[in-house]
């Protein structure tokens, strides 16, 4: 996935919302959300295609109605990074914590 | 694409923050550790090219696997104690920029890092991820513009 989607999808505090919304409360259809939130169902539906585009959401169809479900793929990276990054970080600080507590050595 | 430029907005970003407390250490002496490219190479596992001034040159050679990252120094202040680069990844190009600073406590000096990644900003919104929990690996910074 590349970023640039994710990004642009992301760059609008309505979808922000939105995908807050879903992650928080669970897969909803646009009607749902348009009844929770104060923007019409017109826009959500519009937003929401914005998040499937950027693969943020998935769609399914439920009788008349469309289901959104959050997806975690676009995210999986930056959790990855976050650990790795971390743990990189942990074992340099302790070979820090090292030049410290061993007798320093003469230059 | 601007990040954090409009009015109120409030974007998360991926950052990674660590602190450590050494005992008994005076600020000084450790900043000598966090600037000397000897000392500093010695911790963060490498070879250290640096040119001690804001848009100086940052360069680092991986001990083992040779990995080298170039960026940039941004910002090196003795006086309060903070250092600010940016490197990049080779393996993906990805940019992120390395705060670390020094605070005197009475316990000793308190170096603090923080790892950010502004370019991967908006991929992460401080939704909570399935089965991590709200507090997940790290805390997630918060920037408000």
């Amino acid at each position: 996935v590349s970023g640039e989607p994710v990004f642009a999808a992301l760059s609008d505090p309505t979808r922000r919302t939105l995908l807050t919304r879903l992650s928080d409360g669970g897969p909803a259809t646009a009607t749902q959300l348009a009844a929770e939130l104060p923007i019409s169902r017109q826009a959500v539906v519009k937003h929401l295609e914005a998040l499937r585009e950027a693969q943020l959401v998935t769609s399914a169809r439920e009788g008349r109605e469309v289901r959104y479900t959050v997806t975690l793929e676009p995210l999986a990276d930056a959790v990855g990074w976050i650990a790795d990054v971390g743990a990189q970080w942990d074992s340099r600080l302790a070979a820090l914590q090292s030049q410290f507590s061993a007798p320093r050595s003469p230059k | 694409m601007e990040l954090g430029k409009a009015g109120r907005e409030t974007v998360v970003i991926h950052s990674v923050e660590r602190e450590l407390l050494l005992p008994g250490a005076e600020p000084n002496e450790a900043w000598e550790s966090v600037t000397d490219t000897e000392r500093l190479g010695d911790w963060l596992g490498g070879d250290v090219d640096l040119d001690p001034a804001p848009g100086g040159e940052f360069q680092i050679v991986f001990d083992g696997t040779e990995e080298e990252r170039t960026g940039f120094v941004e910002e090196i202040d003795p006086d309060e104690h903070r250092f600010a680069f940016w490197w990049r990844r080779p393996e993906d190009e990805l940019s992120t920029r390395v705060e670390i600073s020094l605070e005197e406590t009475d316990e000793g000096t308190l170096v603090r890092v923080v790892e950010t990644s502004p370019m991967a900003t908006l991929d992460l919104i401080g939704i909570p991820l399935p089965g991590r929990g709200a507090q997940g690996p790290t805390a997630l910074a918060l920037a408000v513009a």
